[in-house]
């Protein structure tokens, strides 16, 4: 520890803490303008100058580490000066809109004007005034309103690893400008840490200042990684902007382009408000009747019913949901989180690992292996997780994927295996850990994987040197049970398990949840091939979003009654007898299970009626109808998991409880062998595998718009493949290319992929999944097929 | 100083107006050369104040077009700096028309004052110290100017940037810049902006003898900044992080360059000419490139791939070397003048020094010279295997790199014998500390005086004590050597290790290359162009025995002065050259400068291998910064950019 003064006041603080860190953890307040928490300190606006007694010149307290013995005086008549100089300067040319920039009312430099009493600006100094366009249509630039403080260039580099962002010019002429922006994919981040309205959304047609709005504090309802944020609502209930803050954990206040722009869906006006049966409108109240009806009936003639339900559903849901099926003989529960969550704990039952996790722990790993997880198109935070480690603890990076993912450009190995051939790799690295590296390769294991002997060499070195490893890995792993075993068998081996260091992304916002409340599941596929199952209750899930459509229409063909609830249209209501509204996110009150297994929390932003929003509201009424329970509001169910033990706290953390899951009714995926060299495997990857974001419409205008702008790599559903594959073909970008499978074939104009590896074909899926879904005879990950010329 | 008429620098004023020139007080603190480039200076605006020499210079005027070079050297990264800088250039240019008020005076002094205090670097800190020193010294001039405006005085300003370690470094590596871009993030723009100056980033990141870093201004709070390992961070992050070499590819070339030698000098010499468009073909001795780079220093200290990279970077863009070529043997030096449009001879110091000592000549198993010792080890022999104990004569990088290879190849017992003390050994002080830690015998204040062998075989050495008498030109005691007190050592294998020496037996007399008497080739100290124009020389052949990081920069330097031969142009040193020399004179690291801000951070070290592990290996021994290390360290620069500007 360490021991100075602060303005007098008796200081203790931890070694190597700067000054402003030490004085803020008292409540000592100096005034900063470039200094992010996030960020490491720029020093750019000078603002949080010091004097410390025994040095001649003063000394920003953001650089200035504190040190035994120091007195330190943060107000003085010379440092107001100063301040109060800088700022003028910063006004010499920064236009005083206020009262039409976004920012005006929430604006840093705005606070410290007034902060400093400075009423007129001394200096002025002709700039020349340019219009920018910015690296993505979502953001708009007011380069005059720019003051420089190059947080956003910073946060670009640090945070989110793009690099989008530079200084250009010197002088009065340096502006921060998008240098490289076709490595923007508009995660938000400059616009979440500019602190003046340079940067301000250019999506919400409504704009509204603080004192219009109510301000909410929610979860983002994308991804797995449960990040947080408050959202903007008018009085009419209208969204009108996410807000960030550093304070909102586990993202920190970061986000990603579906988090940041992705929650116009709320305010669609494809928005489904009523239920219908049969396509005519009728009452929540009939809509309960029908379906309890239709389900005794079919529960009286011994027939299945199958739950279909959402991994983005909230806990409060599922559980009502579980109680439902309660009330009936025979039961199916699916959810499309069983395709990779499900399948995960399954293995971690099997194995004896404990779910719950802390993203925080990443900071004590010296090697982070990423796998079969891109962390682009979803859990991108937990990529800048890795990123903060790689700059905080120096870790590396060992990334084991057929592509370029979020990491690669930092990747100390990159491993480009042939998907389906992980399970042989990570035999091979537990091996290298048990005897040390030896320096020895299986070449037989770089043989099946496709990978080179020296990049095994590579990766195996840095196995060997890490004391402590964590592992994240995605769907590219828990597609096959191979590689999920060989996978997990590592983490046993280098003692990751041990540690807390296993980190499983997830890919819906409740994927943990449906499977942890849920307890069994199957796969979807499965329950809906199941000839007993005779109804099937979709709860704000779509069975095309993963199977073909003529698969889907195939075996919904027989089901006696189909009743779908969602907030949205998708293309399952074509096929259902009873339609029922459910609600955003935005309108729900409830929890998740987020990837890491701790609780986050939904308010509700916008008013619904007393007895909740409407998908709540009918699973309660159905629940009483069925003889169940009544359990009031969301918040009694939450109260009541929390009594069950199905929410508990551990060292002071909410998350899922233990629950036994008994055998898994799913047979685990089969073992995939790769295919033998010169056939090519097509992996799909969804951009956002996102309910809200499928079929044939997009509902977030943020999202459609990013993806429609022309320097971004996804516009459409595209196919990808490697420059060596199209150069064997005779192939050039934008050639049309014959995809075939057993299932079927698509013809498709093809673009040219650095990174990607050779064999591989990557289906970027956006809009239409029809197409790609037809090659595929089941939900998989990847499949073998034919390619080519078109 | 002669003819200083003003002079306040390093916080001395020195103020001689009105003064007969006979009574000029001479500033003590400042060193100025009289000329720049062959001009005389009237005046200098610099980091620490002004010098006038010559009355006529309006010293509003200057000051206005130093502010000017302030301005746009700002670099946009703090506010004082890029927009005050701007303020005050605009009040100095109304001054100037005549448009000034007294007002004005008063707003730039405490602007300027406060753009030197709270800067973020020394662009901002010092760039004002020209004009605050003129508005205390020269106010009446700044009166006039408010009230006549400014007519000039008829003088020329030349202007240029430096840095205390960029000064210092032979080969003028961007030292802050590239720091800054480790500390925001930007490791390959590092390397880039690395690679300007020099194309052996990593080899300089591992063995540079660092001048930079005892002119580190950071040395004056806590201790200096890291900047060798900052250099192999950014060249070794390229390495781990498998980025792609940036690749400009072969150009269509017109003239032919041939270089002798692949080595520091040569490799340096063909990085720049081929990227200007020359034809360059290396002619090499050796099977492998890298001269005494590679065959001078041992693998665990600069592993042959991290030098075997760099040599790739050069040949990619696409130069020719010719390895296992001999000049004056496989090709006649002659031939070469007809068929190269130009040549560069940077051949290096590979022969030993003899040690004057009795049977050394006679060619006994057993005894090899040092520089051979290394280039058989380095080729990955053993070039004695039957000798188990080894003695090593000298006190240098040589002798450190010997002895500690020795253990490499599995040699036992390791003796070094120095006539001095520790305290005199030449040898880098870590290598010496690595090599104390490592197991090695040191054999201080003893000198070889006879080989002793047996059956043509080294079997001992006889050795004199030495004690320590007066100073010798170099600063260091002389050793005298102790009458009887002869004793012996014994051992399989002797190395001296005392001294280097070029072979120029290649160079003909005919050829009209002059070679000084110490056997190095004769040149012109700006050109670097021997006596036979158009035939360059740098290195070690010209400088003698010298550091690698010194070949690097006059490679470069002759690179520009080749170009300049070969369009047909005067061999001249460019203006920033000039001011290169202009700022080494000037002296821009001030040791004893306080800096008046808290340090208090160290500097991290390397993590190295066990000694009892790495003796035995000739892996790399120290292992490089983390990424967390690099940026912490980088984040540590003051950023001592400094602006020069004199009137001539």
């Amino acid at each position: 520890m360490v021991h100075l003064t602060i303005d007098g006041k008796p200081i203790e603080t931890n070694e190597g803490r700067t000054i402003l860190e030490a004085a803020r953890e008292y409540g000592i307040h100096i005034p900063t303008l470039c200094y992010h928490a996030n960020l490491l300190s720029i020093g750019s606006c000078r603002i949080c100058l010091v004097e410390v007694e025994g040095y001649a010149n003063p000394m920003v307290s953001c650089a200035t580490v504190a040190l035994e013995g120091m007195s330190v005086t943060t107000r003085s008549e010379r440092l107001a000066s100063m301040r109060r100089d800088y700022l003028k300067l910063i006004l010499a040319y920064h236009p005083l809109d206020c009262p039409v920039c976004d920012a005006g009312g929430e604006c840093d430099l705005q606070d410290l004007v007034f902060e400093h009493a400075i009423e007129k600006a001394d200096y002025t100094v002709a700039r020349e005034e340019r219009i920018d366009t910015y690296a993505t249509p979502l953001i708009r630039y007011f380069e005059n309103r720019c003051v420089l403080c190059l947080r956003c260039i910073r946060a670009c580099r640090e945070v989110s690893g793009r690099g989008v962002l530079d200084l250009v010019g010197t002088g009065i002429d340096a502006r921060m400008a998008p240098t490289n922006a076709k490595n923007c994919i508009s995660c938000g981040e400059c616009l979440s840490v500019c602190p003046v309205g340079a940067l301000t959304e250019n999506l919400s047609p409504v704009k509204a200042r603080l004192w219009q709005v109510e301000r909410h504090f929610t979860t983002c309802p994308h991804c797995g990684f449960g990040c947080t944020f408050a959202l903007d609502v008018t009085a009419g209930g209208y969204v009108t902007d996410v807000i960030q803050d550093v304070k909102n954990m586990p993202n920190r206040g970061s986000l990603c382009v579906m988090g940041r722009f992705g929650y116009d869906f709320v305010n669609h006006e494809a928005r489904i408000h009523t239920a219908t049966s049969k396509g005519a409108e009728v009452t929540l109240a009939d809509a309960v009747s029908v379906a309890a009806e239709r389900m005794s009936a079919l529960d009286r003639e011994g027939k299945t019913l199958g739950f279909v339900v959402s991994p983005r559903a909230t806990n409060e849901e599922i559980f009502l949901l579980g109680e439902i099926a309660g009330r009936l003989k025979n039961v199916l529960f699916a959810t499309s989180g069983f395709y990779h969550t499900g399948r995960v704990m399954t293995a971690y039952q099997r194995t004896g690992l404990s779910y719950p996790y802390d993203y925080d722990r990443l900071l004590d790993a010296d090697l982070i292996v990423v796998a079969g997880a891109n962390l682009l198109s979803n859990n991108h935070l937990l990529g800048d997780r890795v990123r903060d480690a790689y700059k905080l603890r120096g870790s590396r990076i060992l990334v084991v994927d057929p592509g370029p993912n979020a990491l690669s450009p930092i990747a100390d190995a990159h491993l480009k295996v042939l998907p389906g051939s992980d399970g042989a790799l990570f035999d091979a690295l537990s091996a290298t850990l048990a005897k040390g590296s030896t320096g020895e390769v299986p070449v037989a294991v770089c043989e099946t994987c496709g990978i080179a002997p020296p990049e095994f060499e590579r990766a195996s070195k840095l196995v060997g040197r890490a004391a402590n490893i964590a592992v994240i890995f995605g769907s590219g792993i828990s597609a096959s049970d191979e590689s999920l075993t060989g996978l997990l068998k590592f983490c046993a081996a280098s003692g990751a398990d041990k540690k807390g260091l296993v980190m499983p992304v997830a890919r819906a916002a409740n994927a943990v949840g449906a499977a942890s409340i849920l307890g069994s599941t199957v796969a979807p596929d499965e329950l809906l091939a199941n000839p007993d199952v005779s109804g099937v209750f979709f709860y704000e899930e779509d069975p095309f979003h993963y199977m073909s459509a003529d698969q889907v229409t195939d075996r919904l063909q027989g089901k006696k009654f189909v009743l779908v609830a969602d907030a949205l249209p998708s293309a399952a209501m074509g096929r259902a007898d009873l339609v029922v509204p459910t609600g955003v996110f935005t309108e729900k009150e409830g929890t998740f299970f987020a990837g890491d297994g701790a609780l986050r929390r939904l308010s509700q932003v916008v008013g619904c009626e007393s007895t909740g929003y409407p998908g709540f509201a009918f699973l309660s009424a159905l629940l009483v109808s069925l003889g169940g329970a009544s359990y009031g509001a969301p918040h009694d169910v939450t109260a009541h998991l929390r009594e069950k033990g199905l929410i508990r706290t551990v060292n002071g953390r909410e998350e899922m409880g233990a629950r036994d899951t008994g055998a898994p009714v799913s047979a685990p995926p089969p073992g995939k062998t790769p295919l033998p060299r010169g056939g090519y495997i097509l992996m799909v990857r969804d951009v956002f595998s996102n309910h809200h974001l499928a079929g044939s419409e997009v509902y977030s205008t943020g999202v459609s718009t990013v993806y429609r702008h022309p320097g971004y790599p996804v516009s459409e559903d595209k196919l990808f493949m490697s420059p060596a594959d199209a150069a064997v073909i005779g192939l050039a970008e934008g050639d049309v290319v014959r995809v075939a499978s057993k299932n079927g074939s698509l013809h498709k104009p093809l673009s040219i992929k650095e990174g990607l590896r050779p064999g591989v074909l990557e289906y970027i899926v956006f809009r239409d999944r029809t197409e790609v879904l037809g090659l595929i005879p089941a939900p998989a990950k990847w499949i073998e097929v034919e390619v080519a010329k078109g | 100083m002669a003819g200083i008429l003003f002079s306040a620098w390093q916080g001395e004023v020195v103020d001689n107006r009105g003064k007969s020139e006979n009574d000029y007080a001479a500033p003590a603190r400042l060193a100025i050369p009289e000329e720049f480039a062959h001009e005389t200076i009237r005046a200098f605006m610099g980091w620490d104040g002004l010098v006038l020499r010559d009355a006529t210079v309006d010293v509003v005027d200057m000051c206005t077009r130093y502010i000017e070079a302030v301005q746009k050297e700002s670099c946009g990264r703090c506010v004082p700096c890029r927009v005050g800088t701007r303020i005050i250039l605009d009040v100095m240019t109304r001054i100037s028309e005549g448009q000034g008020s007294a007002a004005d005076l008063e707003k730039i002094g405490n602007l300027a004052a406060y753009i030197r205090d709270g800067s973020k670097c020394q662009i901002g800190q010092t760039g004002l110290n020209p004009l605050l020193t003129a508005l205390t010294h020269f106010r009446p001039a700044f009166v006039r100017a408010v009230d006549e405006g400014v007519k000039g005085g008829g003088a020329q300003y030349r202007v240029s940037v430096t840095a205390p370690c960029m000064s210092a470094c032979p080969t003028k590596l961007k030292i802050p810049r590239y720091i800054e871009e480790i500390a925001e993030e930007m490791p390959s723009a590092s390397l880039a902006t690395i690679r300007q100056d020099t194309c052996l980033a990593g080899t300089l990141g591992r063995v540079c003898v660092r001048p930079c870093e005892s002119n580190c201004r950071r040395a004056n709070m806590d201790e200096p900044i890291s900047i060798k390992y900052l250099k192999r961070f950014a060249a070794d992050y390229e390495l781990d992080k498998q980025k792609e070499r940036p690749v400009t590819g072969p150009r269509e070339t017109v003239k032919k360059v041939a270089v002798l030698g692949a080595g520091p000098a040569g490799l340096s010499v063909a990085y720049y000419l081929s990227q200007m468009g020359y034809g360059v073909t290396i002619f090499e001795r050796l099977a492998e490139p890298g001269g005494m780079a590679a065959v001078g220093i041992p693998d665990y200290r600069l592993p042959r791939a991290i030098l075997g990279g760099e040599v790739d970077l050069v040949s990619d863009l696409g130069v020719e070397i010719r390895y296992g070529t001999v000049v004056g043997k496989d090709v006649a030096f002659s031939t070469l003048t007809k068929e190269f449009d130009a040549i560069f001879i940077g051949v290096g110091a590979h022969q030993s020094s003899p040690m004057g000592v009795e049977g050394e000549d006679k060619g006994y198993a057993g005894f090899i010279s040092g520089v051979k010792y290394l280039l058989d080890v380095n080729m990955g022999k053993d070039p004695y295997p039957q000798g188990k104990k080894v003695v090593v004569v000298g006190g240098g990088n040589v002798a450190m790199d010997c002895v500690r290879s020795s253990f490499r190849i599995g040699k036992p017992d390791v003796n070094l014998v120095y006539r001095r003390t520790k305290a005199e050994m030449p040898a880098d002080p870590a290598e010496i500390h690595d090599a104390e830690e490592e197991g090695v015998k040191f054999h201080y204040l003893c000198n070889p005086t006879r080989i002793i062998a047996k059956e043509g075989k080294v079997v001992a050495v006889e050795c004199i004590r030495m004690e320590l008498g007066e100073p010798d030109k170099s600063g260091r005691r002389r050793p005298v050597p102790v009458p009887g007190s002869e004793f012996m050592i014994e051992t399989d294998i002797l190395i001296p290790a005392i001294g280097q020496a070029i072979d120029l037996s290649f160079l003909d007399e005919s050829l009209g290359v002059q070679v000084t008497k110490w056997r190095s080739v004769l040149v012109d100290q700006e050109t670097f162009e021997t006596s036979r124009p158009g035939v360059f020389a740098a290195g070690d052949c010209e400088t003698g025995p010298d550091v690698l990081v010194r070949a690097c920069g006059n490679g470069k330097k002759a690179a520009y002065r080749i170009d300049q031969y070969l369009r047909g142009e005067e061999r001249v040193p460019s203006e920033k050259e000039r001011f290169d020399d202009f700022f080494a004179k000037v002296k821009v690291y001030q040791k004893d400068e306080d800096i008046g801000v808290a340090g208090g951070e160290v500097r991290p070290q390397l993590r190295m291998i066990d000694p009892e592990v790495r003796k035995w290996t000739f892996d790399e021994v120290e292992e490089g910064f983390r990424t967390d290390e690099a940026i912490k360290e980088a984040m540590r620069c003051l950023r001592c950019w400094r602006i020069g500007m004199v009137a001539v």
